[in-house]
């Protein structure tokens, strides 16, 4: 398949990638990705779409280095990766703070896992609090943020670390529209401040085309990609909420939405 | 949290206690029995006196506290890393696990012929009691609070680049307090009745010894005396250390809800 003319070089190459989950019985062993080949290109914001249960979670778990592939191969920087590590940061959709430590100590653990010396991790976490606007409740435990700002919190954790590899699953998916809205613009702002390079799963056409680079359609039963498309849109038209009535932007979503449509319910013959 | 409502809750739970004492105080001119069966209130607090002056209580329920805390920390030492390295190991879970739940089920005071064989009577048969109660209680809370943890936050650390060691520091023995915490004070508790129990019937001193020894001459005041400091020292642990371990840990990181 035509990846798009992106000049920059490829940072993670997803190679024939087939993942198996095993069932309670040999039987019923579910092949969930099936020859998925996608490149990940430095400094890009590449966004994955597709019904419920075509393995985009999956998808990300595989790259993060839980999972190990049936067949194929995934390579950051062209080393094979084997298992979890700290190149490839992760947004969970479900937060995933530690709750008995505060929110400062979550954005720094990294840091601290790393050995770096306590008075440099806290300002450093401080700074990217900072970034996300949380700086005032660097003290509190994760139990007394509201939705979004555990969100933040978890990004800054992720961002702290700094991966050459932000995986992000959903991370908006538990946000009320408003504060979606927000984040989605500051996670453009820290992706290009910061020369970040992003792969963010989404079930929202609309945070896709508008956050993406490139915007991947997955296709279910098996999870396969089933096509690429290109967002022209340039980077400072993409603000809420005048995108919303820009007419590449509907052109583009209706195209990425009839797709994902075409997709639903799908089965391979 | 304001000192009035904790008074207060203080006192609610004292009126059982009180009622109790009233209803042993009427007791004698109410029903009638033998005065060795029950003796008055005023004839313990006699009695308890006399143990305290003489310094025979002083003695048993420090040979006893000090056999429960060597048992207490023994035990625990073997069931709580075991526990965690089960819990975050299917191979040597299923190596140990079939072996644990056999040994659960005799576990405790069942052991007590062996010991006595083993070890005769007196403190190290009393002691291997003990552990063995501690161990189980410690040992199986341990191992569903590490399989309690949420697998997202087990990926979550990993991913942030964390060594085992470092998964155990930052994540699991945290992640696992709630039902550590748990473990440790029902396997002190349960340790504590196992002790009694145990010097009851094999020991040679302590607390329960003192009281099975005093059946030989109708000591009842002597019974109802150790009685009543088994439960009040078990009170007193509950109330002051682990309250304050928990209001320190697992609630202040909102990880239990107040009921
Ligand atoms: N741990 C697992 N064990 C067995 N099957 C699983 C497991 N996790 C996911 N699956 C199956 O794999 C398929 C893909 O799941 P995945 O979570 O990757 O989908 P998804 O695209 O992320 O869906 P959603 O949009 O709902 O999050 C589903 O059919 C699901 O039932
Ligand atoms: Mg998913």
């Amino acid at each position: 398949m035509e990846l798009s003319g992106l000049s920059s070089p490829v940072k993670i190459a997803v190679r024939g990638l087939t993942i198996d989950y095993p069932g309670a019985a040999p039987a019923e062993r579910q092949r969930v990705l099936d020859g998925v080949d996608i490149d990940l290109h430095d400094g890009e914001f590449l966004c994955v779409v597709g019904p419920s249960g075509c393995g985009k979670s999956t998808l990300i778990s595989a790259i993060a280095g839980f999972l190990t592939p049936e067949a194929g191969s995934i390579s950051l920087d062209g080393k094979r990766v084997q298992g979890p590590g700290a190149d490839r940061g992760v947004v969970f959709q479900e937060y995933a703070l530690l709750p008995w430590r505060s929110v400062l100590d979550n954005v720094a653990l990294g840091l601290k896992i790393r050995g770096m010396r306590r008075e440099e991790r806290e300002a450093k976490a401080r700074h990217f609090l900072e970034l996300v606007g949380l700086a005032d409740v660097a003290a509190k435990y994760p139990h007394q943020l509201s939705g979004g700002m555990k969100q933040r919190a978890a990004v800054a954790r992720t961002l702290t670390s700094e991966p050459e590899i932000v995986l992000m699953d959903e991370p908006f998916a538990a946000i009320d529209a408003q504060n979606r809205l927000i984040l989605q613009e500051e996670v453009l702002r820290l992706w290009s401040t910061l020369g970040l390079t992003i792969l963010f799963v989404t079930h929202s056409v609309d945070e896709a085309v508008f956050l993406g680079d490139r915007v991947i359609v997955m296709a279910p039963h098996p999870g396969r990609v089933a096509s690429v498309v290109a967002v022209d849109i340039p980077r400072e038209r993409r603000r809420w909420p005048a995108i919303g009535s820009d007419p590449d932007f509907i052109r583009l979503r209706d195209d990425v939405l009839a797709r994902v449509r075409a997709e639903h319910g799908a089965r391979r013959q | 949290m304001t000192g009035r409502p904790k008074l207060q809750s203080a006192l609610l739970g004292l009126t059982p206690f009180v009622a109790l004492v009233l209803i042993w105080q009427v007791a004698p001119s109410v029903f009638s029995y033998p005065a060795y069966m029950l003796p008055t209130v005023s004839e313990v607090g006699r009695r308890f006196i006399e143990l305290t002056l003489n310094g025979e209580l002083a003695r048993s329920v420090g040979a006893s506290l000090l056999r429960l805390a060597a048992a207490f920390v023994v035990g625990n030492l073997i069931a709580i890393p075991l526990g965690v390295l089960l819990a975050m190991n299917a191979r040597v879970s299923r190596i140990v696990m079939p072996v644990a739940v056999f040994l659960q089920a005799v576990a405790g005071i069942a052991w007590a012929p062996l010991a006595v064989l083993w070890f005769g009577l007196g403190n190290t048969a009393v002691t291997f009691l003990v552990v063995n109660s501690v161990f189980f209680s410690s040992f199986y809370n341990a191992i569903s609070g590490v399989r309690s943890i949420p697998p997202v936050l087990w990926r979550a650390v990993r991913s942030l680049g964390a060594s085992p060691w470092q998964v155990v520091r930052e994540l699991v023995l945290p992640g696992a307090m709630v039902q550590l915490l748990l473990g440790l004070r029902t396997s002190l508790a349960l340790g504590w009745r196992a002790l009694v129990a145990a010097e009851l019937i094999i020991g040679t001193n302590g607390i329960g010894f003192l009281m099975m020894d005093a059946t030989k001459w109708y000591g009842t005041d002597t019974i109802i005396c150790g009685i009543v400091v088994i439960g009040v020292l078990w009170l007193a642990v509950d109330r002051f250390v682990f309250a304050a371990i928990e209001r320190n840990t697992v609630r202040r990181w909102g990880m239990v809800n107040d009921n």
